[in-house]
């Protein structure tokens, strides 16, 4: 056992480092994939996470290896600000705008990697991600960012719960909605910064989704789906880590995967739980639901 | 414009209490869809918004509270303008609005209706006193700890209602409350409205059925465009108004349409209703 989780971390510092790495972007990205599910904006991460490539590449030009998460956070801000406003202020859906400004933002990035092929990107790893390459400053940003976006959520609780289940009322209370909708972009872009070096930015898209899609099966409340959310992401991220050293896989692949399954395994327990829960009814509902007329 | 209730009430706008809209105009990307020259809906009573589909009832409710920005005029509560004590003022939503899959439990969706008072604060003794009482009176106090998403459109609707309610406002602004919901619910919420509005609360709601609008509402205004009649409902919804709001708005023939007997039928459904 030893053998198999700490010699690992005991004989190389750069694996201690990520793992940590690897853990706080479970954490952190699962307590965002809570919102962007219930929210119907799963594909908002995706978006942001695609546009970080141009981010990357310009960080990298301008001030080299330590531009890149500076660069990747100014651009992730960037195009989630664009997104937001644009869908605001025209009569574009959100969708069709993420798909307008991730496109162009990935293309300007390849474009402009292709023609200057700068040495110290590699492509497949800002993609798929290298838990092995977290530098300690990587780490630092990780961590920082991390525990930021966990403290406004935490504090923020009853709002983004408002906010997310009844816009309209949180509106109508005098909560800024427009504000807070920036404010959240910000939160996703911190997070996908974050996740960069441990998964890439094309698989943090599963990080940003499944852990809170799998939670959602499993409760009822929106804390206690962001609690079991994070537990999942932890598992994920612990067990992927743990495949990536010992059978030399990718390390944002044996994440993705692993987090894959954990929603498998929420997918065959929910309907149990289910039955758990009907049992528990005071009312029978199904009877009333017959007098009802159907939602629209 | 037919009658403003027979004149009785103050010259003032700003000493008359409940809620007075004056003048104001709403829609959507600069294209007014609504106009509403004067709406006044008095504490103590139940005043319904109806109206043919497209003639502005939920756009007008919405600029009233803010959720659209009105291109003129304005909305007062007793004298001041809504927007300057949003918190005094429970909007329920249609309940096709929201995701009822969406992680909550009942008493997670009426403890929304505190945040207005208590914002990110934790929530005292009395704001759980309140939210028990709401769910009382709605009727779900037995599904307090239950998943919104295994409850039936009547049960939905009693929850926003409580959640309205445990926002202790000033007024409450209901969207379609009794769309499709059981008879029991439909009841229930009329009791309920009935004795807020007893108790001093301003109620306002839209309303599509002209059938039972009668036995719902104190007050009614009717709304296709701009306002073409408002009144008590045996006044208000004289079948001339009726044949002018849905022929003006709408091609369709309306099957709530129906004749308004001049003698109004007592209103048995709802307490307080003046005969």
């Amino acid at each position: 056992m030893t053998e198999l989780f700490v010699d690992p971390l005991v004989g190389y510092g750069f694996v201690r480092t990520g793992l940590a790495a690897a853990l706080i972007v479970g954490v952190v990205s699962a307590v965002l994939s809570c919102l962007l599910v219930v929210r119907h904006q799963a594909l908002m991460g995706d978006a942001i996470s695609h546009a970080v490539l141009l981010g990357v590449v310009l960080g990298y030009l301008v001030m080299g290896r330590p531009g890149i998460l500076p660069g990747a956070l100014v651009v992730a801000l960037l195009s989630g600000a664009a997104m937001t406003y644009l869908e605001r202020h025209t009569s574009i859906k959100l969708d069709a705008v993420m798909g307008i400004v991730f496109t162009f933002a990935f293309a300007l990035g390849l474009a402009i990697m292709s023609a200057v092929e700068p040495r110290g990107i590699d492509l497949f790893h800002v993609l798929f991600g290298n838990l092995l390459g977290v530098s300690s400053v990587d780490l630092v940003v990780t961590a920082v960012s991390g525990a930021l976006v966990l403290a406004v959520i935490a504090v923020g609780f009853r709002a983004f719960e408002l906010w997310s289940f009844d816009p309209q009322m949180a509106r109508a209370v005098g909560m800024r909605v427009t504000g807070f909708e920036y404010l959240f972009t910000g939160l996703l872009s911190a997070t996908i910064v974050a996740s960069l070096q441990a998964v890439g930015i094309v698989l943090v898209i599963a990080m940003l989704i499944t852990p809170g899609a799998a939670a959602l099966l499993l409760t009822s409340r929106l804390r206690s789906m962001m609690l079991l959310a994070v537990a999942i992401g932890l598992a994920a991220s612990l067990s992927g880590f743990y495949a990536s050293f010992h059978l030399d896989v990718a390390s944002g692949p044996a994440i993705v995967i692993a987090v894959s399954l954990l929603f498998a395994l929420a997918l065959a327990v929910a309907p149990l739980r289910r039955r758990g829960l009907a049992r528990r009814a005071a009312e029978p509902v199904a009877a009333a639901d017959e007098v009802d007329a159907p939602a629209r | 414009m037919t009658s403003l209730d027979g004149g009785t009430q103050p010259a003032s706008v700003h000493e008359a209490p409940g809620l007075a809209v004056r003048d104001l105009g709403v829609g959507y990307g600069g294209a007014e869809v609504v106009r509403c020259p004067r709406l006044d809906a008095e504490p103590g009573r139940i005043t319904a918004i109806v109206g043919p589909n497209g003639g502005g009832k939920s756009t007008l409710l919405k600029g009233i509270i803010g959720l659209l920005t009105p291109s003129r005029g304005t909305a007062l509560l007793d004298g001041r303008p809504v927007a300057e004590q949003l918190r005094a003022v429970a909007f329920m939503p249609q309940r096709a609005a929201l995701d009822w899959d969406f992680p909550a439990q009942v008493r997670d969706v009426v403890a929304m209706g505190r945040y207005p008072h208590r914002g990110l604060r934790r929530r005292t003794r009395e704001d759980h006193e309140i939210i028990a009482r709401s769910l009382e009176e709605v009727g779900l106090a037995d599904l307090a700890t239950h998943p919104i998403r295994h409850l039936s459109g009547g049960q939905q609707q009693r929850l926003l209602l409580a959640r309205a309610l445990a926002q202790q406002g000033r007024a409450v602004l209901l969207d379609e409350p009794l769309d499709g919901v059981d008879l029991t619910s439909e009841q229930l919420i009329l009791d309920l409205l009935g004795r807020a509005a007893q108790r001093g609360t301003v109620i306002v709601l839209v309303h599509h059925d002209l059938t039972t609008v009668r036995q719902v509402a104190h007050h009614v205004v009717v709304i296709s465009g701009t306002v073409v009649a408002a009144g008590p409902p045996s006044r208000a919804l004289s079948p001339g108004v009726i044949e002018q709001a849905y022929t003006g708005a709408s091609s369709r023939s309306q099957p709530h349409a129906s004749p308004a007997p001049e003698a109004s039928e007592p209103a048995a459904r709802t307490p307080g209703v003046p005969r």
